[in-house]
């Protein structure tokens, strides 16, 4: 058994804002054989999205990075520089969220794509990169606006594919798509990764999206791990109060008790500058008790490869 | 491939070009441009160079209103006001566009780099720039010229050297926005190099402000220099317009009612302004995306 591809070890991500210090992710640990796919679900501001940046250090100045990210056995956070531009889309490429804002409005997408391949003299071609996606090799020449929401984001996975990254990591990749189309992109991603052998993190705050493409999942909360596990045995009866609230959020199909009550998760998720003591979830927590106010909360193993944060567990 | 992508070309610099065409104060402006030129082009047709030397009109009258050897009369020295017109065009047009060049190379290179560097390098360039926005120009590009020479060159860079402050913080401006959009986060974790996104990306998303900008620096770098010339600095033996009217002024033109003197370089001042205001505005609205015709 080789290494894995990825080893996340106690990240810390670490915001600076005029108001103080702003912790966005608090110690995460996590690692991604060759080939898999780990889901990254939770709630908009639980650090998903921070977690995933600093895995290729895409964090705005100033900000803090601690811990370790070894990625194909080489230390992502003490690269120089020009080691990590390098690493950067030909290891790990980014597909990211609303692909309208991230391709260059003024720029035909051929052009946009063929960057990436002249940022690391890949060996790829344009038309072939449209093709696998699903594009007719005729709209290269096309600008972004000229494309619909689904084209966009294909444009997006094509630039992504163009170095032969191992990993692929997906930040919402299907938010802003309408049903139908969303299901094309996961159906092209899904396809993607048996035909290359890809690796990927994919992020959304939609269970459902998730079922039908990660192998595990990881929930996120106020910047922690709150659990992990299996996807598809995780869905089904997940241990952590909060990812089963995640999952209940969603109506099931044929269930009229669900689509008449929804049960959603009252409150917000805490201001990440002041999280609340012992396990961070307790005030929204319907099994909390007094306890779990003072509590340390730590991933705990329930099983050999689920594990989870709770001490009612 | 290629060729389709050069026709696509064509058919944007035709648009461009349409729709210039289509601008009726475009027009004015590039026909009133045309004029003057023409006039800087065609000047050693019409005078030798040698009529603008003090001496030349020594035995011609002073101050001698138009006729048929003379068509815009003489000055106080007996020379040809014609061939000071034509020849005033060329040092005018000269030491605006030079200028020009100065202010726009300095102006996007300070520019770029304060808006897209962070940290002390962003503050640095943004107090220099603050310096010289501040700076009141005449006294300081008497100073400069003085210290430095007369040349229509060596006012070209002094004037150069003191316009760009304003562009450079519209520049600033912009690249604040761009460097903040997503295509330049794709970019970076594409791999790519500050090089690569200022000149792939950020660099075209603020050309067309730098070519609107620039052709609206123009007018100011040529009044600019009229108003040094007629101070009494500039060179006086390639005299611009601004150093005729000087010369009126000082002739004492406008009290002996010889309008010919002063009105032609006047009007001339006036036309190659406005012909560079017309063209810069109608820049701007052909430039701006907004502004752009589906």
């Amino acid at each position: 058994m080789n290494a894995p591809l990825l080893v996340v070890d106690d990240l810390n991500v670490t915001y600076r804002s005029s108001r103080g210090p702003i912790p966005a992710v608090r110690g995460v640990s996590l690692s991604l054989e060759a080939g898999e796919t780990l889901g990254l679900a939770g709630e908009s501001g639980s650090g998903k999205s921070s977690l995933i940046m600093a895995l290729l250090r895409l964090v705005p100045p100033g900000t803090t990075v601690t811990g370790s990210v070894t990625m194909a056995g080489e230390d992502v956070l003490a690269m120089k520089p020009g080691r990590l531009r390098a690493v950067r889309w030909a290891e790990a490429a980014v597909v990211f969220q609303g692909a309208q804002h991230v391709l260059n409005p003024v720029r035909r997408v051929g052009q946009q794509i063929q960057e990436a391949i002249d940022c690391h003299t890949g060996s790829n071609r344009v038309d072939d990169l449209l093709e696998q996606v699903g594009i007719p090799r005729s709209r290269r020449d096309a600008y972004p606006h000229e494309l619909s929401g689904g084209q966009k984001q294909r444009v997006m996975i094509a630039m992504a594919l163009a170095c032969d990254p191992e990993l692929l990591i997906a930040d919402e990749p299907t938010t802003a798509l309408d049903v139908m189309v969303q299901a094309q992109v996961l159906q092209l991603l899904a396809d993607l990764r048996s035909e290359r052998g890809l690796a990927m993190i994919f992020i959304t705050h939609d269970l459902s999206v998730l079922s039908t493409v990660a192998d595990r999942l990881a929930v996120m909360y106020a910047g922690r791990l709150v659990e992990r596990g299996p996807a598809k045995e995780m869905l089904r009866g997940a241990h952590h109060p909060y990812t089963k609230a995640l999952a209940a959020a969603f109506p099931t199909i044929g269930d009229r008790s669900s689509r008449l009550a929804p049960s959603g998760l009252a409150g917000d998720p805490p201001d990440p500058t002041a999280v609340p003591s012992g396990c961070p979830f307790h005030p929204r927590c319907p099994i909390a008790t007094e306890e779990c106010a003072v509590a340390a909360v730590a991933l705990r193993p329930l099983s050999p490869d689920w594990e989870a944060a709770c001490i009612k567990l | 491939m290629s060729s389709l992508s050069a026709k696509r070309r064509r058919q944007s610099a035709a648009r461009v070009l349409r729709q210039l065409r289509h601008d009726r104060a475009a027009m004015i402006g590039f026909l009133l441009l045309a004029l003057f030129v023409t006039m800087a082009l065609t000047a050693p047709l019409f005078a030798d160079k040698s009529e603008l030397r003090a001496v030349a009109g020594r035995n011609n009258p002073d101050l001698h209103p138009p006729n048929s050897e003379f068509w815009l009369g003489t000055d106080e020295l007996g020379r040809d006001v014609f061939a000071l017109v034509m020849w005033g065009a060329r040092v005018s047009l000269y030491i605006g566009l030079l200028a020009t060049v100065v202010a726009v190379v300095i102006g996007s290179v300070l520019g770029l780099v304060a808006g897209y560097a962070r940290g002390w390098i962003s503050r640095v360039m943004l107090a220099i720039d603050d310096f010289f926005l501040v700076l009141p120009f005449i006294p300081l590009a008497i100073v400069l010229a003085l210290l430095l020479g007369r040349s229509p060159t060596i006012m070209a860079l002094v004037i150069g050297g003191t316009f760009w402050a304003g562009g450079s913080r519209l520049i600033r401006a912009q690249v604040l926005s761009l460097r903040e959009r997503g295509y330049v986060e794709r970019a970076t974790a594409l791999g790519a190099s500050s090089t690569h996104i200022i000149s792939r990306h950020v660099l075209p998303g603020v050309a067309p402000l730098i070519i609107a900008n620039a052709s609206l620096i123009v007018p100011g770098a040529i009044l600019a220099e009229s108003t040094l010339a007629f101070l009494g600095l500039g060179d006086r033996f390639s005299p611009s317009w601004g150093k005729v009217l000087d010369g009126a002024q000082s002739s004492g033109a406008l009290t002996l009612n010889a309008w010919w003197y002063y009105l032609p370089p006047g009007l001339c001042i006036i036309g190659v302004v406005l012909a560079f205001t017309l063209i810069g505005n109608a820049l701007e609205r052909v430039f701006d995306p907004r502004l752009l015709g589906r």
